[in-house]
């Protein structure tokens, strides 16, 4: 006899096909957003909260955030509080580039992680992916303990010429955003500080992705004209600098 | 024997092979900075002084080169050039990542390195090949026959 998928196997396998669609910033056609429905409706049958869920990704597709973050409550709340909601619902923003919101959700629910060494250090690693690298210390070091390592300690000598660790994540926020536009999928992140000439601490905020190098090279062009055109803090006070790497993996 | 900014930078390519242990790979990187430095070199050096570049410097640093970018007085070089911010923000920004890159491969030897970084910094300055062949061309076909 052959068995039927789990509600919870066909809300994995939906949820990576969405979740590749997002990070790749793939244009879904009228259609195929009606196929998606049809789907998660198939899904709500069984779980209504892994659906919500879903509807929240789906609309993040379209670039509906206000709806995505009203679907992700709702599952919340239905859910009882289960944190791996947050955490998917953080993912979602850090894939769309919305910097602010994951340090936003990751407060809202702070109390929550306490306790839960797994999710804290998962919930880190998104808030550094999205340039909240000094939040990223602090909750490592005041949830985990100081014998966590930190790749970005050193940012702390970082000259910061009067801006908020927000101003950095604004940056890498609108590079992510922007790259997904350009259907460039962002693997993660590395952050390293670097004195200059003068003696000034900045960052290096590199950003991996696949592809050939001198195509990057080109994205990697563009995107500096973008973010030039957006007079972020940040970048017109040398406080950042955003480049592509390549994916090592 | 004199040589040319192409040979600093085909040296960071022919360095920059599969078998670069780290050594050679920040090398490289360092190399291909200095090829970005001296591509833009000449555009540099014709662009007036930097507001920022204090009185007893006399030569063409790095810093300098930077902030003569910064303030994009390239109509000196090729007229209607200053109007164009986005190439601005485009070859400010990147030849700061290449500087930084250069520094990280340089000084902080703590930071790992890989070929893919050496591959990509060559790709980037290509790229800034490319915009300082562009604008010498934009200046030479408005020069005076």
């Amino acid at each position: 006899m052959i068995g039927r998928p789990a509600p919870a196997t066909i809300f994995k396998d939906l949820g990576l096909e969405l979740r590749d669609i997002i990070s790749r910033g793939t244009r879904l056609t009228e259609f195929e957003k009606k196929v998606w429905d049809q789907r998660i409706s198939k899904l709500n049958q069984v779980d209504p909260t892994g659906a919500l869920e879903l509807r929240g990704d789906l609309e993040a597709v379209f670039g509906n955030f206000a709806e995505t973050d009203s679907f992700y409550a709702r599952a919340l709340n239905r859910s009882g509080f289960d944190i791996d909601i947050v955490l998917r619902h953080m993912m979602t923003l850090v894939q769309t580039g919305q910097s602010r919101k994951v340090r936003e959700v990751f407060e809202r629910h702070r109390e929550r992680f306490k306790g839960n060494p797994t999710a804290i250090r998962q919930a880190a690693t998104m808030l550094g992916f999205s340039g909240w690298v000094l939040a990223r210390r602090e909750i490592c070091e005041s949830m985990l303990g100081s014998s966590e390592r930190v790749d970005e300690a050193e940012c702390f000598a970082v000259n910061w010429n009067g801006l908020e660790e927000s101003a950095v994540a604004d940056a890498v926020g609108e590079s992510i955003s922007y790259l997904r536009m350009r259907n460039v999928d962002v693997k993660g992140t590395r952050s390293i500080p670097v004195r200059d000439e003068r003696g000034c601490g900045t960052i290096l905020f590199e950003l991996f992705a696949e592809g050939e190098p001198e195509a990057l090279a080109d994205v990697e062009w563009d995107l500096n004209g973008h973010l030039g055109s957006l007079s972020l803090p940040a970048i017109e006070n040398e406080v950042v600098s955003v480049a592509l790497a390549i994916n090592p993996n | 024997m004199a040589i040319a900014p192409t040979d600093l930078e085909d040296f960071a390519r022919r360095i920059a092979s599969g078998a670069a242990d780290e050594v050679t790979v920040r090398a490289a990187i360092s190399r291909a900075y200095y090829a970005a430095f001296h591509y833009l070199f000449d555009i540099a050096a014709a662009l007036p002084k930097s507001a920022k570049c204090p009185d007893y410097v006399t030569e063409l640093t790095h810093h300098e080169m930077q902030c003569r970018f910064d303030e994009w007085q390239l109509d000196v070089v090729a007229p209607g050039l200053s109007s164009n911010r986005i190439l601005r923000d485009q070859l400010t920004a990147s030849l700061k990542t290449v500087r930084k890159l250069r520094i990280k491969a340089d000084y902080r030897l703590g930071s790992d390195m890989t070929l893919a970084d050496a591959t990509m910094q060559l790709a980037r300055v290509g790229r800034l090949k490319r915009a300082a062949d562009e604008i010498r061309q934009l200046g030479a076909a408005s020069s005076p026959a």
